[in-house]
């Protein structure tokens, strides 16, 4: 295995509901750059929890995140953002698209941050949309798009400003089998064709095949990895 | 409604500015100063049109009398404005002012102040070869010291000699116009006398007052200064067909006297009371109460002529007075500005509470801005997560809220703007020439307030967007 490129050390996390509930508790996990991760585990197990404290949008109360050698908790939330924005890309389960936005707008929203040439993001958003399979709905909001097709909008900005890793929640938990499938094949293809480092959530088994491991979660615990 | 309210503030803005900015832009003050107020009132009804026949060069004005309603007001305006020529009050028939009224007026409208004209008809008096006399229309006219030292700057008008001060209350002593022979009557140096021939007063059945041309009282008087009243500049094509400048000055055959020396010679010939006023000068606080004032004082006065300065400003304009004040010297321009930061002491008090009402009027604006910003970010709340996952930082969020919150607010001001400029380019009535400049400056004091005002009201709804976290949205969902 290859340097880890995104390191959890026994990270904790906790919520108070009535009582302490330890969403993830003491999770080790290294990826290696370039590799292509399932989190997988029943509703609960703390999967979404240990996601977003490896995007760093969450803190955890104890243990260490370790990013391209970016130590989290030494980072400010100004610096997180500024880690999310050059290293992380994020899609989410619901795809999280603006809908006042059309799909290009959309993939740009990210780039904006970092580009101000107007022509190059939207030639970069273009590109990203034909690599998804949407360079005929570009200008389509995402209300005329189907549930398949908004995910890949979202998958598109979230490769907006080649992140090093892209982190998905569940990404294919709205989409019927067949175009879960499709989605499923395109971060495969991504990952090879990029060699960007896929860390994603999914009930789904059919993302296990396309995996280089899965990691099974069970009440904040990793519970074994295949 | 954010839109809405700064447009509100921004119409509020504009329009006190501009109609604030009537003296500062330089076109009325001269006229203020020259005519003693911005409404004239004459007694009686007249029109006024020139007769080319009388005087070389130099138009008089004929005048008729014309029943109440047989006029527009429209119809009348100071000739000295549009002409060569000038009303003599004097001349302006049987109506006079009431003083009691005036004061009634004075009081009920909040004016800032009425300066009546008070003149009695005189002839001077010159002896000629052989003991022949000859007489030339000099009316007597009393001045108040403070007022004359105060608004009118007479030091300022000074050729030569002093000004009537307070040692020449009661005293037989006179200024007169430097320039008086270009309206046909013999000039006089500082030091010279000058004998005018006055007619005594008396009183019809019915207890007005009339002159009694038929006696007539000798009285001499002292010429301590001249002076000479500037009035405007012309421009015209020398004989090369170059552009030349020429300052006009508006003479006048006028003795002026203290307030005091004149009540002393209005009893002397045999006037009881106070004298007739034939005309006064009427001074508002502020140019956008004029209108309205002077349509009141119109109601209340049905059987004298009400004008506003700057009516007659514009109708002069408008009947091809070419000497606009575009243009004019740099130093006359500085003097106007001069004069004008010493007029803003009188202004000072109706300035402060245009400030007000515009402070409480940005206030609501403001307000009604930050609420809209609230609403607007609190259904904005997964965008704003989105981007913050993207890596937006604090400050990119606040920067565009404040953004946002500015384009509404500038979009807003502007629309005030839009809406109010063409009725404050009608209101502003004599600012043709400076009017661009007047508008470039209130746009100018537009965006900078309302820049100003926006990054006060935004500030908390940006903060408390900037804080929000993408966690805090996702879990609330």
């Amino acid at each position: 295995m290859s340097e880890p490129i995104l390191r959890a050390i026994n990270l904790t996390k906790s919520f108070f509901l009535g009582e302490t509930i330890y969403a993830v508790n003491d999770v080790s996990l290294a990826v290696a750059a370039g590799e292509f991760v399932v989190i997988t585990g029943p509703s609960g197990s703390g999967k979404s929890t240990l996601l977003s404290l490896l995007g760093g949008l969450d803190r955890p109360i104890s243990g260490e995140v370790v990013l391209a050698g970016h130590r989290y908790s030494k980072l400010s939330e100004n610096g997180l953002a500024l880690l999310r924005r050059r290293h992380i890309g994020y899609v989410f389960q619901f795809f999280n698209l603006i809908n006042h936005l059309t799909a290009v707008e959309n993939v740009s929203l990210p780039m904006r941050l970092v580009m101000r040439n107007r022509r190059e993001i939207r030639e970069r958003a273009e590109y990203l949309l034909e690599t998804v399979g949407l360079a005929g709905r570009r200008d389509h909001r995402p209300t005329q798009l189907s549930g398949g097709e908004q995910q890949r909008v979202a998958i598109a900005r979230a490769l907006a400003n080649e992140p090093k890793v892209v982190l998905a929640d569940e990404p294919t938990g709205n989409l019927d089998s067949k175009t879960s499938a499709g989605i499923a094949e395109l971060f495969k293809r991504l990952n090879e064709e990029h060699g960007q480092t896929f860390v994603v959530i999914s009930h789904d088994d059919m993302f296990h095949e396309y995996a280089d491991r899965v990691v099974y979660m069970r009440d904040g615990r990793i519970e074994k990895v295949v | 409604m954010a839109v809405v309210g700064m447009a509100v503030a921004g119409m509020v803005l504009t329009s006190s500015f501009c109609l604030s900015a009537g003296y500062p832009a330089g076109v009325e003050w001269v006229y203020r100063q020259f005519l003693g107020g911005e409404v004239l009132v004459y007694a009686g009804r007249w029109v006024v049109y020139p007769d080319e026949a009388v005087g070389a060069g130099q138009g008089w004005w004929g005048m008729s009398w014309l029943g109440v309603g047989e006029l527009s007001h429209l119809g009348w305006f100071h000739p000295e404005l549009f002409r060569d020529g000038f009303l003599r009050p004097l001349e302006a028939g049987e109506g006079h002012l009431d003083w009691g009224v005036l004061e009634e007026v004075v009081e009920e409208e909040a004016l800032a102040g009425y300066y009546p004209c008070l003149l009695l008809p005189a002839l001077m008096v010159v002896k000629e070869e052989g003991e022949v006399e000859r007489w030339y229309w000099s009316p007597l006219r009393g001045r108040v010291v403070e007022v004359d030292e105060e608004r009118y700057r007479f030091r300022e008008l000074l050729v030569d000699g002093r000004v009537l001060g307070e040692g020449d209350r009661g005293q037989w002593v006179c200024l007169v116009d430097a320039r008086r022979e270009d309206v046909g009557v013999p000039s006089l140096g500082v030091g010279e006398e000058i004998e005018l021939r006055l007619p005594r007063v008396g009183y019809d059945a019915s207890g007005r007052p009339y002159f009694d041309y038929g006696h007539l009282e000798s009285l001499t008087l002292q010429v301590v200064g001249t002076y000479q009243l500037p009035t405007r500049y012309i421009y015209y094509l020398d004989e090369l067909e170059d552009l030349a400048a020429a300052q006009l000055y508006w003479a006048t055959p006028e003795v002026l006297v203290t307030v005091e020396t004149f009540m002393e010679i209005w009893r002397w010939l045999g006037g009881q009371g106070l004298p007739p006023i034939r005309q006064a000068a009427l001074m508002v606080d502020d140019l956008s109460r004029l209108e309205n004032l002077v349509g009141n004082l119109r109601r209340r006065l049905p059987d004298h002529t009400v004008i506003s300065v700057p009516q007659q400003v514009r109708i002069a304009h408008a009947r091809g007075l070419p000497e606009a004040p575009v243009g004019l010297p740099r130093e006359v321009l500085e003097e106007r500005q001069r004069r004008w930061t010493r007029a803003r002491v009188q202004l000072a008090l109706p300035m402060d509470v245009r400030l007000v009402i515009l402070g409480l009027v940005y206030l609501v604006a403001g307000l009604l801005l930050a609420g809209n910003l609230l609403v607007m970010v609190s259904r904005r709340r997964r965008e704003i997560a989105i981007l913050k996952v993207a890596g937006a930082q604090s400050r990119d969020i606040a920067v565009m809220v404040i953004s946002e919150a500015l384009f509404l607010a500038l979009l807003g001001g502007l629309v005030g703007f839009a809406v109010m400029s063409p009725m404050v380019l009608w209101t502003h009535l004599s600012n043709r020439a400076d009017v661009v400049e007047v508008l470039v400056r209130a746009l100018g004091q537009l965006t900078v307030v309302t820049v100003g005002f926006t990054l006060l009201f935004a500030w908390l709804p940006a903060w408390r967007t900037a804080r929000l976290t993408a966690m805090e949205v996702f879990r609330n969902e």
